[in-house]
């Protein structure tokens, strides 16, 4: 007998329809454009001193003293980036829901979500899955290529890759499988054509960094450059669709 | 009745205003949101202005969708949401199907 219970659930089909809406128009990838790229600009500095540790920091951190990993202000500042995140994540979401309810809802209907969705535990199993089974694969070719673990940059490529992979395999999002395959392609090429910069002992300062060695920065640029070109696209064809009245 | 045998005296027990397909799928619809208006529910569910509205007020009668109306300037606005006891209607009745199936499959 065909097994009942393993054929899709009518009732996870329109929950996944309604949870659908949130990603449809392109929004989110807009707003996730603009996380990445703040990650990326944040983290910079924190980068460069883990890569090299003897520059100094800018104004308003002391600009005299060569930067001992373990000083306040690293600690500061990588602190600083939970609360960036956070704040950024609630900005984005009272941001997305506005412009959703403005510009959206009188073309597809208004349909409003929690800060936090219901997503289901299947789409993490599938990121986690795919993720592990793309670091792995992207670290060996990084090791390959330009020798060295480069985890960072394994991560920042592949994370988002595996999240759009995963929400766009279970909520029917093509666009997300294919924006994945081009994010990671595209920033992995990024990392592959760039060398190391030719002051190994580092730069003088913060405006003298370069930005682009072996940097995860400058993978999560080129991911959030993928996502506001696809984000703009989704967007423009919801906009073209005709308002309905209530 | 051997034991091997599925209990089908569990399908009397089902809530029937929610056993409806037109009435599950709006529950579920709003199941995955905070709030979702006429126009939404319109789309997702396949059904017509009539079948709609008439589904909704006896969902909202039964306690189970909390129905909130108002105006966003001129224009008027439905806003439905799936109360407490709806949703724990919808998880009551997906347990006993689960249940069922899974009977008819072992």
């Amino acid at each position: 007998m065909t097994s009942l219970t393993t054929r899709s659930d009518p009732l996870n089909k329109y929950l996944r329809r309604t949870l659908r809406a949130w990603w449809a128009d392109g929004l989110w990838d807009l707003a996730m454009a603009g996380f990445l790229a703040l990650t990326a600009v944040w983290l910079h500095p924190l980068i460069r001193v883990m890569a090299f540790p003897s520059w100094t920091w800018p104004w308003p951190f002391s600009t005299q003293e060569t930067i001992n990993p373990m000083q306040q202000e690293i600690i500061l500042w990588a602190l600083g980036t939970l609360a960036i995140w956070g704040g950024f994540a609630f900005l984005a979401y009272r941001v997305v829901s506005w412009l959703k309810r403005r510009f959206i809802a009188p073309r597809l209907g208004d349909v409003r979500f929690k800060f936090i969705l219901p997503i289901e535990n299947r789409i993490y199993v599938i990121f986690v899955v795919s993720y592990l089974l793309g670091s792995l694969l992207v670290m060996g070719l990084l090791w390959l290529t330009k020798g060295g673990p480069q985890f960072a940059t394994a991560f920042c490529a592949v994370a988002p890759a595996s999240l759009l992979f995963a929400v766009g395999k279970i909520y029917n999002l093509p666009r997300y499988q294919w924006v994945a395959l081009l994010g990671l392609g595209l920033s992995l090429l990024a990392e592959f054509f760039t060398t190391a910069a030719d002051y190994m002992q580092g730069p003088a300062n913060f405006l003298d960094v370069s930005p682009i060695y072996g940097n995860p920065s400058l993978t999560l640029l080129v991911w959030a450059g993928v996502l506001l070109v696809s984000g703009s696209l989704a967007l423009y064809q919801t906009l073209r669709l005709p308002r309905v009245s209530d | 009745m051997s034991q091997t045998d599925p209990d089908f005296t569990q399908l009397t027990e089902l809530d029937r205003l929610v056993h409806e397909p037109s009435r599950l799928a709006i529950l579920a619809t709003l199941a995955g949101c905070e709030s979702a208006d006429f126009q939404f529910l319109l789309n997702t569910t396949g059904l017509n202005k009539g079948n709609l509205s008439a589904h909704a007020i006896k969902l909202e009668q039964a306690g189970y969708v909390e129905v909130e109306k108002g105006f966003n300037g001129k224009s008027p606005y439905t806003l439905y949401k799936l109360t407490q006891g709806g949703c724990e209607a919808l998880k009551l009745y997906q347990t006993q199907m689960s249940q069922m199936l899974g009977q008819l499959d072992s």
